[in-house]
């Protein structure tokens, strides 16, 4: 999935405050590329994440994927959007605690019946196979970010967002996650594109966008990305 | 300082947090204001009843003879345990007040010639008669039938057979006919046909034809220390020769029966709904004030790094519930004094039929203190607990990042071939469970208060309607005499209009089971009846001469069942009989003798009647009415379905709280239950908003919500069921006394009706608290689950 943002504007008011989060933000990203987002806090890293998964309303500029600018849909046009394209990853992975490994990854992939992987076998991919019936409490950190990532990608989406993916694990189960996306972006042709503000990710990608103040300040072409293993940081 | 500065905190987060706050707030309200208007208002509606009885000094028993001398009174009250006994003479005689009015029944009492010492009255307007062609009555009964002071009527029926014409001096009260009732087996007012008046004596003695210084009715109060039972026996044997009629004592009188079965059964019942709300709002503050302390888990955790103890922590949460038990009694009790009158105004119009002259309803300070103190305390008991988490809550902890909620090992169930919604949804309402079974019984308390409310008018239906419905004749004739069956039954079918007639004895029967002993109305029917459909609740369905009848009210009076065998007395004539059946009978306490068994009993077989039961042309009732009165020895002529009317309107008006019923019952279940959904809602907020990220619609989350709802709703209709038929039948039986008593009916459309009822509640209680979960803003949350 190829995404184009074009002078995309996002502002907010807090209290009697206008903050501008996002200020005329243009990017090109070819299909099946792996790009990370990096910036440091309040640089407008995950409105930007935010708006290209259309969890939030640009106030401005275009935002086409696939050629459909997604700013102009309607409620329920996002919401099949969200739902047949896009797959999201969070720092806290934010599993439904009541429901077992099996059943957060089924809970999503059912929201997509034609295009759904297996459940199991999601989770087979990310070397869960052993933790189906496992509730989110009675995994590790690293487990279940790796559910999460199960859970997103059961959908198949074409796009998969992935913010700070790696915030809250330790260092190598960190860098296990890291090859595990990057073990999925090349064997499914999924575009990746994951924020962080570790600039040390920045050498397994494909593509990297800096932000500053809510503005991209350069974007950075990988020609031979690092292993995720051989990272350091 | 401190304390102001919590204060506004306090004030602040009630704002914030105002539709949860304010439901808690409207629940306890509530609760307290309907406790406030029913409970000490009925109380003071007691006493009120209470002084008046002690004002008219109302017998402890009651005798009706044939005929005695005067002076028999002497010797009654020389019995030990009598402290004061008064004879009297009274009559039932036909009252025509002109025109095309029908002739209605009113039972003429003697005046005495001074104060009574038992079975007094009052002059409330007008004066006593002071001559022969005067009378007084019964103030609610001339209420009922239109007539002012001064009127001018005319007794029919008197011995001479001659229309006597009296005019109408003054309007009375008495404390035995307080409800205007006919007999205890019709202990409700039915002052279309009935009324009670008063005379000099001298001019009923002419009326009935007797001679001077005689009596028919002694009433007597006994000593404190007496027993009522020993008593009874000592005079039955001094009145035995003047043909005992009919005894009563105070729980069979009429008055007496109804107005506490009224009473105490609607006091009660106001208690029962005023705790089930205060236990509602309880249960709600707990849920509310739970979620309050999760969600400023940080700032007690920052209150605690600054040096605020434990204590005041506590204090602080507790200043919740307490500021809405202290305004809640604020605004509740003066409203619920307010409310009183209205209610006890309701009371005298419902019961009564018209004022009681003794009516005082000050506010109570000592009720008014139980419902604050009980409130408060049921207010500061649901608090305590989230208080506590608040206070114990470990600072250092609290001010760390939330790790990730988790699941108790109880909310990991597997129910097998349930979807993946329904065990989401299932292992939802296992996560916090205090919170589900506050749900559970939100929807239990509001099925039993809202299936009462249904099966107060199936009772009412059922017992009123239904059954009087299938008594089906015009007229009830009554003879002064004994007479043959066959001659009163030609002598009414003689009379133009009449469509058909069956005859019947009545007669006051004591009847004895074990040591148990009670004077019962035995009714004599011919074993082919048809008139009287009768709704046999055990044993034989019809008549037969193996044994009798009994209505369900004497059954319950004496103990007896089907097989049982009773020692039946009168006129002297004592069997053994076998109870065969027990039939539905709501009012009085009969004892059904079929006239082949009766037959048995007498000399030659004689099958003597008192009574007919008349149908007429509807075209020609009036006319049929006047017939009936002119007939030899007939001494009433009662218009059963005017009779019927005034019964179903007093039942009627029972039926009316059923409406209360029905509005706090909904009440209550939608402010439990928006209450419960709205914290598990928003304790789930990041997961519903997580939901909504990955692509389900509005649509699946509220359907998720659904199930949640559905299911708890289902749970609580299981559990609701067996505390619901017992609460149904609690209240139904509070009504119930020697003379009068209910067969509990839920009909089958009242449970699909409150099951519809309850599941519409719910969903629209899942309405405001689904709203803000479509609010969500969906950026935001995926601001605050990343750092």
């Amino acid at each position: 999935m190829s995404l184009q943002l074009e002078s995309v504007r996002k502002g907010y008011t807090v209290g009697s405050v206008k903050v501008t989060a996002l200020s005329d933000v243009t990017l090109d990203v070819p299909t099946g590329e792996f790009v990370i987002i990096l910036g440091p806090s309040g640089s407008g890293k995950t409105t930007l994440l935010n708006l290209i998964g259309g969890l939030e309303a640009a106030d401005g500029g275009q935002i086409r994927v696939d050629g459909e600018d997604i700013t102009r849909l309607p409620e329920a046009g996002l919401m099949r959007y969200r739902r047949f394209k896009v797959g999201l990853v969070f720092q806290f992975f934010n599993l439904i605690p009541s429901l077992t490994a099996l059943e957060n990854v089924a809970l999503a992939a059912q929201l997509v019946n034609s295009q759904q992987r297996d459940p199991r076998e999601a989770l087979e991919w990310v070397g869960l196979g052993d933790r189906l019936d496992h509730y989110p409490g009675q995994l590790s950190g690293g487990q279940q970010q790796r559910v999460a990532i199960a859970r997103a990608l059961s959908k198949n989406p074409a796009l998969v967002l992935c913010d700070e993916p790696t915030g809250s694990l330790d260092y190598q189960t960190g860098r296990d996650v890291l090859s595990l996306m990057r073990r999925l972006n090349r064997e499914h042709r999924q575009t990746f594109v994951i924020v962080t503000h570790n600039a040390n990710i920045a050498q397994m990608a494909d593509r990297v966008v800096r932000l500053r103040d809510g503005r991209v300040m350069d974007v950075t072409l990988n020609p031979s990305p690092v292993e995720p293993q051989d990272l350091d940081w | 300082m401190r304390t102001s500065v919590l204060l506004r905190k306090l004030i602040g987060d009630m704002r914030f947090n105002r539709r949860g706050f304010l439901a808690v707030w409207l629940t306890f309200a509530v609760g307290l204001t309907f406790y406030n208007a029913t409970y000490p208002g009925g109380r003071n509606f007691v006493a009120s009843v209470g002084r008046f009885w002690d004002q008219t000094h109302l017998a402890d028993l009651w005798f009706d003879l044939d005929s005695a001398p005067a002076n028999v009174v002497e010797s009654v009250r020389a019995i030990e345990g009598v402290r004061a006994a008064s004879g009297r003479l009274a009559l039932d005689l036909g009252l025509e007040r002109g025109g095309s009015a029908p002739v209605v029944t009113v039972r003429l009492i003697s005046l005495p010639e001074s104060e009574a010492d038992v079975n007094n009255m009052v002059v409330v307007e007008g004066r006593l008669p002071a001559a022969g062609d005067e009378i007084a009555l019964a103030q609610s009964f001339a209420q009922a039938q239109g007539i002012a002071l001064g009127d001018t009527l005319s007794l029919v029926g008197g011995a001479d057979g001659a229309a006597w014409p009296v005019r109408v001096a003054g309007f009375a009260a008495s404390g035995e006919y307080l409800i205007g009732s006919r007999s205890p087996l019709q202990p409700f007012p039915t002052l279309s046909t009935f009324g009670v008046g008063y005379a000099p004596y001298a001019a009923l003695v002419d009326l009935a034809g007797v001679d001077a210084e005689t009596i028919n009715n002694i009433g007597l109060i006994l000593t404190s220390d007496a027993d009522v039972n020993t008593v009874r026996a000592a005079v039955t044997e001094v009145l035995r020769p003047y043909g005992l009629r009919l005894i009563l004592d105070r729980h069979q009188q009429p008055a007496v029966a109804t107005l506490k079965a009224n009473m105490d059964s609607n006091t009660q019942i106001g208690l029962i709904m005023s705790l089930i709300f205060l236990f509602g709002s309880g249960a709600i503050m707990g849920v509310l004030l739970a979620r309050q302390v999760d969600s400023e888990r940080r700032a007690i955790g920052t209150l605690r790094a600054l040096g605020y103890s434990r204590a005041e922590v506590l204090a602080y949460y507790l200043a919740f519930a307490l500021i809405i038990a202290v305004t809640g009694v604020i605004v509740a009790t003066p409203i619920g004094y307010l409310i009183t009158w209205p209610i006890l105004g309701f009371f005298q119009t419902g019961i009564v039929g018209g004022p009681i002259p003794s009516l005082s309803n000050p506010p109570n300070a000592a009720f008014i203190l139980f419902g604050a103190s009980t409130g408060l305390a049921l207010a500061l008991l649901a608090a305590a607990l989230p208080a506590r988490r608040a206070a114990t809550t470990d600072p250092g902890l609290a001010l760390r990042p939330p790790t990730p909620a988790g699941i108790g090992s109880v909310a990991r169930v597997h129910v097998p071939g349930l979807s993946l919604s329904g065990r989401q949804a299932v292992r939802n309402l296992l996560r916090v469970p205090v919170r589900t079974l506050s749900t559970v019984l939100g929807v239990v308390c509001g099925l039993a208060i809202i299936v009462v409310a249904f099966a107060i008018w199936d009772t009412i239906d059922y017992n009123f309607n239904a059954y009087y419905r299938s008594i089906q004749y015009d007229f009830i004739v009554t003879t002064g005499q004994l007479t043959p069956v066959d001659t009163l039954r030609d002598q009414v079918a003689g009379i133009d209009g009449v469509t058909g007639v069956e005859t019947g004895l009545i007669a006051p029967v004591t009847v004895a089971l074990a040591d148990r002993m009670y004077t019962a109305v035995g009714i004599v029917l011919d074993d082919a009846q048809t008139f009287h459909s009768f709704d046999s609740l055990r044993g034989a369905p019809a008549l037969s001469s193996a044994g009798v009848w009994i209505g369900h009210n004497l059954a319950r009076t004496l103990g007896a069942d089907v097989g049982d065998v009773l020692t039946a007395s009168a006129a002297g004539i004592t069997q053994q009989v076998q109870v065969v059946g027990v039939v539905k009978q709501v009012l009085g306490a009969p004892l059904y003798i079929p006239m082949s068994l009766f037959s048995q009993w007498t000399p030659f077989g004689v099958r003597p009647a008192n009574q007919a039961y008349v149908r007429a042309d509807p075209a020609r009732r009036l006319e049929v009415q006047r017939a009936l009165s002119d007939l030899p020895g007939v001494i009433g002529v009662e218009d059963w379905q005017s009779t019927i009317a005034d019964i179903q309107r007093v039942a009627a008006f029972n039926g009316n709280f059923a409406y209360i019923f029905l509005g706090f019952g909904m009440f209550l279940t939608f402010v439990v239950l928006f209450n419960t959904i709205s914290a598990s809602l928003y304790e789930r907020h990041n997961e519903l908003a997580i939901m909504r990220m990955q692509g389900f619609s509005r649509g699946e989350i509220r359907s998720l919500v659904t199930w949640e709802t559905s299911i708890a709703v289902l749970l609580g209709l299981l559990i609701g069921i067996l505390p619901t038929l017992l609460l149904v039948d609690y209240i139904v039986q509070l009504y119930n006394t020697d003379v009068a008593g209910n067969v509990t009916a839920i009909y089958p459309p009242t449970w699909i009706a409150a099951v519809a009822i309850l599941v519409l509640t719910a969903l629209a209680a899942q309405v405001l608290p689904l709203r803000s979960v479509y609010a969500v803003n969906m950026g935001d949350v995926s601001k605050s689950v990343s750092v």
